[in-house]
């Protein structure tokens, strides 16, 4: 069994992001997702962290830590903070009016995020904002099997 | 992310390589607005270069869209790759935007 979880420790800032798609890649390539999971899990990842730079620390930088592992069918995400608490499961479901003129900009990370991942939860370990995102390898393997069988019958 | 312009028949055509996150969307929308600010109203996004997209990409083009249209402008969108396809289906941009599938297609939808 080789190295089943790791972590990494950075500035919340903005031109990070690039670190954290590179940690992320190394964890999904073990994980054996699909690019197109691991699109889907860089996308919560994404705006979860995009939340703790403008939101957790807005006047200072700050540290964010994240814990990835892998779990029987699952890679798991641990984003840790020390900022200021935000809980996302408690932001309402952004209206998404078809209609240009009426369509409010933005609002829609949170929203995207919980539709990526399998699992989302949050919670306040001492001064630390932990969020945990699973994305499970099972889902992946039905959807490529599923795509499979379309590409068969069609 | 790499942007790419050209014009055609008065539209303007922009081909996105790259990923459209956070880190990038800055730029994007500077080179639209730029394009916008200087009498364009015909705008086209080629975005089969673009493998990921996050919200902050989805606030650009929406935000680029709204200016356009209090400008009596529009933009269109050609290529989507599976997973922008994706985010534009969930986020409800499917509804919004005039998405084809190549750039020629698109040219002819002006």
């Amino acid at each position: 069994m080789g190295q089943q979880a790791s972590s990494i420790t950075l500035e919340a800032s903005l031109k990070n992001l690039q670190v954290i798609s590179s940690f992320l890649h190394k964890w999904a390539k073990k994980a054996s997702l699909s690019t197109h999971s691991e699109n889907e899990l860089f996308l919560a990842v994404e705006e979860a962290y995009i939340n703790i730079v403008k939101y957790a620390y807005p006047e200072s930088l700050g540290k964010v830590s994240i814990h990835c592992r892998i779990e029987e069918d699952s890679l798991i995400l641990k984003i840790r903070d020390e900022g200021i608490p935000f809980n996302p499961l408690q932001l309402s479901e952004p209206h998404l009016v078809s209609c240009l003129k009426e369509r409010k900009v933005g609002g829609l990370g949170v929203f995207l995020m919980r539709r990526f991942v399998d699992n989302v939860k949050y919670e306040k370990e001492g001064k630390y904002n932990v969020l945990t995102l699973v994305k499970s390898k099972k889902r992946d393997t039905e959807c490529q099997e599923g795509e499979s069988r379309e590409e068969r019958g069609s | 992310m790499q942007i790419s312009r050209k014009e055609e028949k008065g539209i303007h055509i922009f081909s996105l390589d790259g990923r459209f996150d956070a880190h990038s969307a800055g730029d994007v929308e500077k080179e639209l607005n730029l394009t916008i600010s200087k009498g364009a109203r015909k705008l086209l996004l080629d975005m089969d270069g673009v493998e990921y997209i996050s919200s902050a990409g989805l606030r650009v083009l929406l935000a680029v869209a709204k200016k356009l249209k209090k400008k009596e402008g529009e933009i269109k969108l050609c290529s989507l790759k599976p997973y922008v396809k994706e985010v534009f289906d969930i986020a409800g941009f499917t509804q919004i935007f005039k998405v084809h599938n190549t750039t020629e297609e698109a040219i002819q939808g002006f």
